[in-house]
């Protein structure tokens, strides 16, 4: 066991030089020697990744029960590939989540009880429903591949077509539980606007469905199919930028800017995810539909853009939200009954500094 | 990995005091990944049963931690028996 | 060694809910320095106060009354076998505590109010020296409680808020939960620890260590309608003393117990911002967050898949 001398320096002056140089919050209010009054989400890249996983599996279970009740031919395959996607999301979110807890062994008491008021648990449950109706949607094509000469297939595919609607009810679920579950928190940046956050990562999920589908259509020779799904990409992403302008003049209003500005890692991050998810995107797309003419490259561009846009934007809203818990100017100033706004907590009005310059009241 | 052999004397939540056959005792805190789970504790330090632990520093703070609770690998030393 | 002490121990008299100068009668039947049995009910004793099931306890610290000893920090993790952490120097004034943390519960702030205009004027003893001992709030609605996907985090018989060790399965999700910073995870054993409000002690008839331990009475243990009726006197006493800048926090309508918290267990009596004590002034009820981003996230979602329908319902083939 080491002792108190043995722990090096830098770690010891930790609390020290953090306190002079916080960014955000208003300029009144006071803090506790710049140190956390929050504690920051413990959760590292297997939450902001399965975030992602969720939301594409969920929008393109949503998307392949749009083509399903077009009850057109050829949008077949884009119903069959968003099952699969949406198989493919389930068997990797509930590992992902597993190995986020910090004892692992113990999962299954997810499942002991049904909490209303815990994002957390209710995606327990939404994810657990997803994966039942999913697990079902893609009997027939694993039965196809498994058995190709046993006869019972039609009875099981009307099962899939049945189970292709409470699989996408799910779905809507698993595209924006994640916004709930963030904002539900005491972290500033994700508490700021949890109506923007919904509308963000439900649009963001959307795109990241559409996109996932257009890149499996577009490399299988379906340019048609590709093309539809990239109009409802275009939809999305626009949808996406809207939602992020709204939350970014929330963010002001509410003094949490600094949580993603005054930190060069998740600005960069923040930029990049709107520059690539985004911006990208909403170029090729725009161009290829103006042109009239269908561009295999600027479609696969839009696509992969949008994906990786989609997953580095839960990254960066994820590092934000954990800046601003731990940056108590940021989070004393949202905890402030006007915002920082201005006005006061009654117990702290006879401490306000006085106009005339000089300082607070003394006790006696 | 280190090795420790005692006695629980105190358990609260996860975590439990042992005294060694030296006489000193250590704070331990157990580990996730161990056999046991802190609802276990409590019968060991009623049985007063010596224990072996093995368990390694656990970082940043005075106290072990515990990856495996065990019967005990040595008897008492000849001073404490004799005692 | 073992003879018998001056049955009249004046500093027993401490103990809340007591006329000052006299004595519990129940003192007298323990008048040995060692006594070999559990002490019935010894909180009332300790604190005037008999711990019953179904009743509503919690704490009162009034900060105007904390020396800064750290007795409760001590007392806590002593009895709670908490580990020590190896921070070293913080340099936040004699703090090297810094926070609670999994294995602190209890955590005294020295906040040093140097007026750098007015320090020729400022009277030689430490007036101006602000400490309080933090705690778990044990929140009326609590965030914690509500944010807890496992049901480890519960509501006790004494209604206070305790993590059950069998059941916490380390998810995190209580830690950014809490409005207070409070609930922590500890990495080492993978699950989420607070203060209990001594939950075993209580159960055992004892008032909870910190507030048994603290010199002053500025944490003070009892039902909570009691501490609030207190806390209430002692406000208006200090504001006819010239101390009007004496506030409660955490009491229904004041500030602490905004945003649909309603109260907290766990109150303080403060004299500055709370943000001074590293306190949030207003904060909020998460799980209130829950339906609008939900709501919104959901309506986004169903409206863009209204837009494929409409998208695929085009030119059949």
């Amino acid at each position: 066991m080491t002792l108190v001398n043995d722990v090096p320096f830098d770690r010891r002056e930790r609390g020290t030089r953090k306190a002079e140089r916080q960014p955000g919050g208003a300029k009144d209010t006071p803090t506790y020697y710049g140190h956390p009054a929050l504690k920051a989400a413990p959760w590292g890249w297997l939450v902001w990744s399965y975030i992602f996983v969720a939301g594409t599996a969920g929008a393109a279970q949503v998307i392949g029960t749009a083509a399903q009740l077009s009850g057109r031919e050829d949008l077949k395959p884009v119903r069959d590939n968003g099952r699969i996607i949406g198989m493919l999301g389930a068997l990797a979110g509930a590992p992902l989540l597993i190995a986020d807890l910090h004892t692992p062994k113990r999962f299954y008491n997810m499942l002991r009880i049904f909490r209303s008021t815990s994002p957390m648990s209710i995606g327990t449950f939404t994810l657990l429903s997803f994966s039942g109706f999913t697990g079902l949607t893609v009997l027939p094509q694993a039965l196809r591949r498994l058995f190709p000469f046993w006869r019972g297939k039609k009875a099981v595919e009307t099962v899939a077509d049945v189970a292709q609607f409470p699989a996408a009810v799910a779905g809507l679920g698993m595209t924006s539980y994640t916004a709930a579950l963030l904002s539900a928190t005491s972290s500033p940046l994700w508490a700021a606007a949890p109506k923007e956050l919904g509308g963000r990562f439900a649009a963001s999920s959307v795109a990241s469905g559409a996109a996932a589908l257009a890149l499996v259509e577009e490399l299988n020779d379906r340019p048609a199919n590709a093309r539809l799904l990239g109009k409802l990409a275009l939809v999305a992403t626009a949808a996406n930028l809207v939602f992020s302008r709204l939350s970014r003049l929330k963010y002001r209003e509410r003094k949490v800017e600094a949580a993603i500005d005054a930190d060069p890692a998740t600005a960069t991050a923040y930029r990049a995810a709107t520059v690539i998810g985004v911006g990208v995107p909403l170029f090729c797309l725009g161009v290829s539909l103006l042109s009239g003419r269908h561009s295999r490259r600027l479609s696969l561009t839009a696509s992969l853009a949008t994906l990786a846009g989609g997953l580095l934007m839960r990254k960066a809203v994820m590092q934000a939200g954990e800046n601003s818990a731990n940056n108590s100017a940021i989070s004393l100033t949202f905890a402030r009954e006007d915002g920082g706004r201005g006005e006061l907590p009654p117990g702290a009005r006879p401490l306000i500094p006085a106009e005339d310059g000089t300082r607070r009241r003394r006790l006696h | 990995m280190r090795e420790m052999t005692g006695i629980i004397t105190v358990v609260q939540e996860g975590r439990f005091r042992l005294v060694a056959d030296d006489g000193r005792s250590t704070l331990f805190v157990l580990s996730p990944s161990a056999r046991l789970e802190p609802q276990d504790l409590t019968g060991l330090q009623q049985a007063e049963r010596r224990v072996t632990v093995r368990y390694r520093d656990d970082r940043g703070r005075i106290a072990g931690l515990a990856h495996d609770i065990v019967p005990p690998r040595s008897g008492p030393t000849r001073s404490q028996a004799a005692a | 060694m073992t003879e018998a002490w001056d049955t009249a121990k004046p500093w027993i008299s401490k103990s809340a809910g007591m006329i000052e100068g006299s004595l519990h009668p129940r003192v007298l039947d323990y008048t040995d320095s060692f006594i070999d049995e559990v002490i019935p009910n010894e909180s009332e004793l300790t604190a005037g106060v008999t711990i019953e099931p179904g009743k509503s306890y919690g704490f009162f610290t009034d900060t105007t009354l904390c020396i800064g000893c750290k007795a409760c920090e001590v007392a806590c993790k002593e009895w709670n076998q908490l580990p020590a952490e190896e921070q070293g120097m913080s340099g936040m004034s004699y703090d090297n505590t810094r926070g609670l943390s999994s294995s602190t519960w209890r955590h005294v702030t020295f906040v040093e109010k140097v007026d750098r205009e007015h320090t020729d004027d400022m009277q030689p003893f430490q007036s101006n020296w602000l400490m309080m001992s933090d705690v778990c709030k044990h929140c009326a609605n609590a965030p914690c409680l509500e944010a807890c996907p496992t049901g480890a985090l519960f509501r006790t018989e004494f209604d206070t808020v305790v993590v059950q060790q069998d059941i916490c399965n380390g998810c995190g999700y209580c830690v950014p939960a809490c409005p207070f910073g409070v609930v922590d995870l500890d990495m080492s054993d993978g699950k989420a620890h607070k203060c209990t409000l001594c939950y075993d002690r209580l159960k055992g008839g004892l008032e909870p260590a910190c507030a048994k331990s603290c010199p002053t009475d500025s944490i003070q243990f009892g039902e909570w309608d009691d501490l609030y009726e207190r806390a209430q006197e002692r406000v208006e006493d200090l504001h006819e003393r010239g101390a009007t800048n004496a506030y409660l926090y955490g009491t229904p309508g004041a500030p602490g117990a905004t945003g649909g918290l309603e109260r907290l267990q766990a109150f303080f009596l403060l004299s500055d911002r709370p943000e001074v004590y590293g306190l949030p002034a207003a904060p909020t009820r998460p799980s209130r967050r829950v339906a609008p981003a939900l709501g919104t996230g959901l309506a986004t979602a169903a409206s863009l898949a209204l837009a494929a329908i409409f998208l695929f319902s085009g030119k059949r083939r």
